[in-house]
């Protein structure tokens, strides 16, 4: 065959494709147009690590539009902090539901976007999670947050101190406490646990490696072992040791407590479907639904008696911090930032 | 507002040294491997060193990243700051540099060279004498890199720590952090009127002659074309990092497969509609091809920021009540119109250039737009057309940044690698990357192919 022939045989296979795509698509969008035309419809902002294919999303949408005869529809946002400036932006925009709001985000949320109050049923929560459910915060998941490392690539260290004074210069994948909740995460943490701070800040500098944009970035540089040590979730061991079965991850336990992260859900009073938005924020804390996101999104229940797999079981033991000098943090927050971006 | 004005004047410093020693350094590498190019026999050997020189500059920014990292770590620790965002910038732009030289070396210079081979010039002569003569295309492209490096977003945030950082970085804080828009405006402006202004001052278009390719091996250099063969090859091996148990973890679950059915379908769908509005756009330069001031237009024209393109997309377009494919169209649209002014500086501007004489005579004696293109521009320009048409199909393909302003959710494989690395599941991600890229090349090669049949149908 001539290559002339080829190019144009190619050129119509290429027409062809490009009709099926077509087709494809508009039979999509027949499909979501009848959806959308349900009467109930929620529209919920929700964090990528949700609502990937691997992730929890999914499910849920599936089994809770079973049970509501409604219809979800999830949107990414760029995360948390991008989905609260936007709201602040356009507060009369519909949104029915957000997740994925960082504990200590939450004063940012509640001066900049008006919240719904969600009414819950009688609900067992952890003892570490009781202090942290507000009426119009409804926490989902959470995990302590601490360094990991790979074993036989790092000595570990028992105490913060010890780490800061002694670890390896330029070891250590950090998140941008300005862009990132897990980044002030640290910064709590470091706030909570040295008197002072000013000190612990240079010596964290000198054991950096790189301030990631985000905890994804950051954690992508030490799975490629560009870091020794990346500050991330107690919980990302049982991704390790359950998909990879690699169990040279382990967590640096401090006798000084760690941060936690917490995940909360709200309605806010942008919301159409309002009721729906509150009975999807309570279907999270459903035992199915709470399972489901230790799973899948290797995050810790709130919720009391859910069970877990064997990883989960085998995970340290660590100490946690509540929200008690929360305020103070607040107010001195931007000072350490500023701090810490000065060394 | 003295903070934030303070912070604007260290940026735009910092912005200004880096995207002036990247774009430097990134022809100055690129125009030494266009005399490797050269050397790269016509057809599939060429198109597949083409491609791997290419690649680099279309891999997702964590990609060239863990690239860049890979090949830099044996050696030393990774300099994070304004050296490692000069670095990466560098590595994934300086095979575009060569592959455009090195189409420029044999379109341009088969002359020179003749003359040269009969005067007996030496070859280390002939090559500088060379260099020289691609002085306008090297200019032409430091300032198409300087813009691509002065506006790059990515790669400062990740690498750039606090040293590296560049105003559209800035005006990502400032939007993430306080939500000023009116602060986040005025940098996009700055930056607009600056990367305006810088163009104003190199109004530098390449020129074309039909090629004489017989004199080419004369210059040839095998050094360059090992040198940058291997910097590119490396480059892509290390995005192929976790490549296997990407592959294991797609054979294990059909559920995932099918997800990513539809995803390729939606990447298919972009790449094509990319490359077809890029060519309806270019056939409408053509027509406008001798009006100054919309030369000058698109010459000096910077796409706008993207971060606070997509906050005032969000303000403007409810994406969330729009149909998949009502999204994936604005986006197509959207994406087109961003690349429009670099590819038209990359290659279009050339384009026209080199016809104006041409253009000239016959519009005096009294052709119109469409026998013009159709007598003139079409049988000589028709590979290059595609070839245009083909690039903006790659570019799309690995397209995530602007996509993701638009779609909601993902709708793209370029979208579900980004979520996926926003996981725990890197090597997945490199796998779906690939699959990316793989469905920009299918229409890129494609392109190539329509151009060359056209090219012989009208020869």
């Amino acid at each position: 065959m001539s290559p002339k022939r080829i190019s144009l045989s190619l050129f119509f296979v290429a027409l062809a494709a490009f009709a099926v795509v077509l087709g494809y698509f508009f039979r999509q969008t027949a499909k979501r147009s009848a959806a959308l035309r349900k009467e109930v419809n929620i529209i919920v902002y929700a964090p990528r690590s949700f609502i990937d294919p691997f992730g929890p999303g999914d499910q849920i949408k599936n089994d809770f539009e079973k049970q509501c005869d409604c219809t979800v529809e999830y949107v990414d946002m760029g995360g948390a902090l991008a989905a609260i400036q936007k709201m602040k932006m356009d507060p009369k925009r519909r949104v029915d539901v957000v997740l994925g709001v960082d504990l200590l985000d939450l004063q940012n949320v509640f001066t900049s976007v008006k919240v719904e109050t969600t009414q819950l049923p009688w609900t067992k929560f952890r003892p570490q999670i009781r202090p942290l459910v507000f009426p119009r915060f409804v926490p989902y998941d959470w995990s302590p947050m601490g360094f990991v490392y790979r074993q036989g690539e790092i000595k570990p260290f028992s105490s913060l101190a010890e780490f800061l004074k002694n670890a390896p210069a330029r070891s250590v994948a950090l998140e941008d406490p300005e862009l990132s909740s897990t980044g002030l995460e640290w910064l709590y943490w470091i706030f909570q646990t040295q008197a002072n701070s000013n000190e612990a800040l240079k010596s964290l500098r000198r054991v950096t490696e790189t301030v990631a944009p985000t905890w994804s970035t950051a954690y992508g540089l030490f799975k490629n072992k560009q870091a020794e040590v990346a500050f991330s979730y107690l919980t990302s061991l049982v991704y390790h040791w359950s998909v990879d079965k690699d169990l040279s991850y382990q967590f640096m336990p401090f006798k000084e407590g760690h941060p936690m992260q917490v995940e909360y859900a709200f309605v806010p009073d942008s919301c159409w479907s309002c009721e729906v938005g509150k009975q999807f924020v309570r279907y999270l804390l459903s035992p199915a639904t709470q399972k489901l996101l230790a799973e899948r999104n290797y995050m810790f229940p709130v919720v009391e008696n859910v069970q877990l797999s064997e990883a989960f079981q085998k995970l340290p033991k660590v100490e946690v911090f509540g929200p008690e000098r929360l305020q103070d943090f607040e107010r001195q927050q931007d000072e350490l930032i500023k701090k810490w971006n000065s060394f | 507002m003295e903070q934030f004005l303070r912070e604007l004047n260290s940026v735009f410093a910092y912005s200004l040294a880096q995207a002036l020693i990247s774009s430097f350094l990134s022809v100055a590498i690129g125009l030494f491997g266009a005399f490797g190019v050269i050397g790269l026999r016509q057809g599939w050997q060429r198109q597949i060193g083409e491609m791997l020189l290419l690649l680099p500059g279309l891999f997702p920014a964590l990609f060239i990243i863990l690239s860049t990292l890979n090949l830099i770590m044996p050696w030393t620790k990774f300099p994070f700051g304004i050296e490692g965002v000069e670095i990466a910038h560098v590595l994934a732009n300086f095979g575009v540099v060569a592959v455009v030289l090195g189409r420029a070396l044999e379109s341009k210079l088969g002359g020179v060279i003749e003359i040269a081979a009969v005067e007996g010039a030496s070859k280390a002569r002939t090559v500088w004498q060379c260099m020289r003569g691609l002085s306008a295309e090297s200019t032409a492209l430091f300032f198409f890199l300087f813009v691509v490096c002065f506006t790059s977003f990515s790669v400062p945030l990740v690498l750039g720590a606090r040293t590296g950082a560049t105003i559209e970085v800035l005006i990502y804080r400032e939007m993430l952090k306080h939500a000023a828009l009116l602060h986040a405006a005025l940098l996009a402006i700055i930056e607009a009127a600056f990367v305006f202004c810088f163009s104003m001052m190199l109004r530098i278009g390449f020129s074309q002659d039909r090629p004489q390719p017989r004199f080419l091996r004369r210059v040839f250099l095998p050094q360059a074309m090992y040198l940058t063969l291997l910097v590119s090859v490396l480059i892509v091996a290390g995005s192929f990092h976790g490549l296997p148990a990407g592959v294991k973890m797609l054979m294990s679950s059909a559920d995932l497969r099918a997800d990513l059915f539809g995803r390729f379908l939606g990447s298919l769908f972009e790449c094509a509609a990319v490359s077809v509005l890029t060519g309806a756009f270019f056939v409408a330069i053509f027509f406008l091809a001798r009006r100054t001031f919309f030369d000058t237009i698109l010459a000096g024209y910077i796409a706008p920021s993207l971060v606070l393109t997509g906050f005032v997309i969000y303000l403007l377009v409810p994406v969330e009540q729009l149909s998949t494919v009502a999204r994936l169209a604005i986006i197509s649209f959207g994406f087109a119109f961003l690349i429009l002014p670099s590819l038209y500086r990359l290659r279009g501007r050339s384009m026209v250039k080199s016809l104006e004489g041409q253009l000239d005579i016959a519009r005096i004696e009294g052709a119109g737009h469409w026998l013009v293109f159709r007598k003139v521009v079409w049988p000589q320009r028709i590979h290059d057309f595609m070839w245009i048409c083909g690039i903006a199909a790659l570019w799309a393909s690995g397209d995530f940044a602007f996509a993701t302003l638009l779609s909601g959710h993902d709708i793209t494989l370029a979208l579900t690698a980004q979520t996926l690395m926003g996981g725990y599941r890197l090597e997945l991600a490199t796998v779906v990357t690939w699959l990316s890229l793989l469905t920009g090349g299918a229409i890129f090669l494609l392109c190539r192919q329509l151009g060359q049949f056209f090219e012989s149908e009208t020869a």
